[in-house]
């Protein structure tokens, strides 16, 4: 298991192409308002995970996001996404993480900007291998 | 896809996003509304996004260069409605629209459009709102 | 191991009634003002049930969830909130589980022999132990609570939202902006905006001390983001010191319009929203 304290059952959706996102979108939302998350809150979370979900379709040309409920300390809850792809990889991670940093001819601020709107973000990739994203909102 | 009404109404077009789109989506909705002013010769376009519940940076981009080109043929876009909750996240995530004029419903987006035609050539791209009579 | 638990439960009930008068002698003594709080006979009434359940544990203490056992941690949390309430501090909340000790090894010293009396206390040495943490895990927790009360009840008085004029709002800023106070006062100030669909928002710097680079950058977001709204942001109180900084630390507003005096700022914003003052 990635995490312990998963509490709940998990969801899984794959995403390879821009409706897929749409549908993850839709799941996040759906899964925060359960969960009483702010307004704000899930506008914020929902928008890293579009953020996060292209980057897999465009990098990777697709992947897997995982949900799941996870328990902290004090009784608080979460929700944890993960993005899991079998892409090539980032070679320099810091690099990919700066602002105005893009390989795709974007805005360059999926990766950074989606950390900054979460309260968790964690990322490993292994370059020819892959990458694992998982960030965490607490409630 | 074609889910979004382009509408016109007197000298300007409106168009209110109604739904989520995705990327591809986005992408045909730009090039149509070009090809609407250049088939119609507005000198106005408004967005209405108070529906649009998402912006990330894809669609955020997206607007601004929109905008953009539809300057380049003469056109003014006002975009209104964006619900605060996706302003904050905006801000948050560093996406900078300031070349974007906005207004904060239809009504004052139609005022501020026409202001800001009539006003085109004696200010130029200064902010139209700060006109003194 | 088992047994001898078994047998500290039995001498306990057997002198429950001697337990029972120490206990509440030493709180007398040790813990006045949280006696005093709770009341000398509910204090009784307490301290007689968690006695009754403690007997009950005794014998498999390792059971936690043992009803017996939940029941005790429940008097103790109820107990340990209330102490919270009345500001009793956390070292008479702590008196008040560990001087059970002061009262039960003295019948222990009294029934046992050397080698039994050595394990007798470390078992219920353990126990009581466990209880007291939980009682602190409490007493934190209530204290957590109600300083994050209190954070959220001054958030909500430190930023008013003034309506000045029809479709112009104002916000008086006053101490330090860092930036969760920008982040809160973004929030209030663009709720203001959506429901009062105001065209023009004042931020009054008059109550801000200093104005630093980070203080204007703060600004500056929150002017971007009335501005991405529809609304325009005029910012008031530029005194002649604040505008020298700035200049001199070479900031650069980003086109936010500024005014030195609430009037001149109200009457800009009259203007924008093509408005006179009768």
């Amino acid at each position: 298991m990635p995490n312990s304290r998963q509490n709940s059952e998990s969801f899984e959706i794959m995403i390879s192409n821009f409706e897929d996102i749409i549908l993850a979108r839709q799941k996040v939302k759906f899964l925060m308002g359960e969960m009483c998350f702010s307004l704000l809150a899930q506008t914020r979370i929902v928008t890293a995970v579009s953020e996060l979900a292209r980057n897999m379709v465009t990098h990777a040309g697709q992947g897997k996001m995982t949900l799941f409920q996870v328990d902290g300390k004090r009784k608080t809850r979460g929700l944890k996404c993960i993005f899991e792809d079998k892409g090539p990889g980032i070679q320099n991670i810091d690099e990919a993480m700066q602002e105005g940093f893009s390989t795709a001819n974007s805005l360059g601020l999926g990766l950074g900007g989606a950390k900054k709107l979460c309260n968790e973000f964690k990322i490993e990739s292994v370059p020819g291998k892959g990458t694992s994203i998982s960030i965490i909102e607490w409630l | 896809m074609g889910d979004v009404t382009i509408l016109k109404i007197g000298n300007n077009i409106i168009v209110p996003i109604q739904t989520e789109l995705h990327d591809n989506a986005a992408r045909e909705l730009q090039t149509e509304i070009l090809r609407r002013i250049e088939r119609t010769g507005v000198k106005g376009l408004l967005i209405d996004v108070s529906a649009v519940n998402i912006v990330d940076s894809f669609l955020g981009r997206l607007l601004v260069e929109t905008a953009k080109m539809v300057r380049l043929m003469g056109t003014e876009t006002v975009l209104v409605g964006m619900k605060k909750e996706v302003v904050l996240t905006l801000i948050q995530l560093g996406l900078k629209m300031q070349d974007l004029h906005t207004a904060l419903n239809i009504e004052d987006g139609l005022a501020l459009l026409e202001t800001m035609v009539s006003n085109r050539f004696l200010q130029g791209r200064s902010h139209a709102k700060f006109k003194t009579e | 191991m088992k047994a001898l638990n078994k047998e500290v439960s039995l001498l306990l009930s057997k002198h429950r009634e001697k337990i029972f008068e120490l206990w509440n002698k030493q709180l007398i003594l040790r813990a006045r003002s949280l006696v005093e709080a709770v009341g000398i006979d509910e204090t009784k009434q307490m301290t007689l049930d968690i006695l009754g359940h403690f007997i009950n544990v005794m014998p498999d203490q390792d059971d936690q969830a043992n009803d017996s056992y939940q029941k005790v941690l429940k008097i103790l949390a109820a107990m340990s909130r209330k102490m919270t309430l009345q500001n009793i501090t956390p070292s008479e909340t702590a008196i008040f589980v560990f001087s059970m000790k002061n009262s039960i090894f003295p019948v222990l010293q009294d029934e046992f022999d050397e080698k039994k009396l050595a394990d007798a206390i470390m078992a219920v040495n353990q126990l009581i132990d466990l209880l007291g943490i939980n009682t602190f895990e409490t007493y934190l927790e209530s204290r957590e609570e109600i300083i994050n009360e209190q954070q959220q009840a001054f958030k909500e008085v430190s930023v008013p939202v003034v309506k000045v004029w029809d479709r112009i709002i104002m916000i008086p800023l006053i101490g330090m902006l860092d930036s969760e106070r920008t982040q809160m006062m973004m929030e209030i100030l663009l709720e203001a905006l959506e429901n009062s669909q105001s065209k023009v928002a004042i931020l009054d710097i008059s109550g801000i001390p200093v104005v630093d680079t980070l203080v204007a950058r703060h600004l500056i977001t929150a002017a971007s983001a009335a501005q991405l709204m529809g609304a325009e942001c005029i910012i008031t109180g530029v005194r002649a010191r604040i505008a020298q900084t700035l200049v001199q630390l070479g900031v650069d507003l980003g086109g936010v319009v500024t005014r030195t005096t609430m009037a001149d700022g109200l009457q800009l914003a009259l203007e924008l929203t093509d408005q006179q003052m009768h």
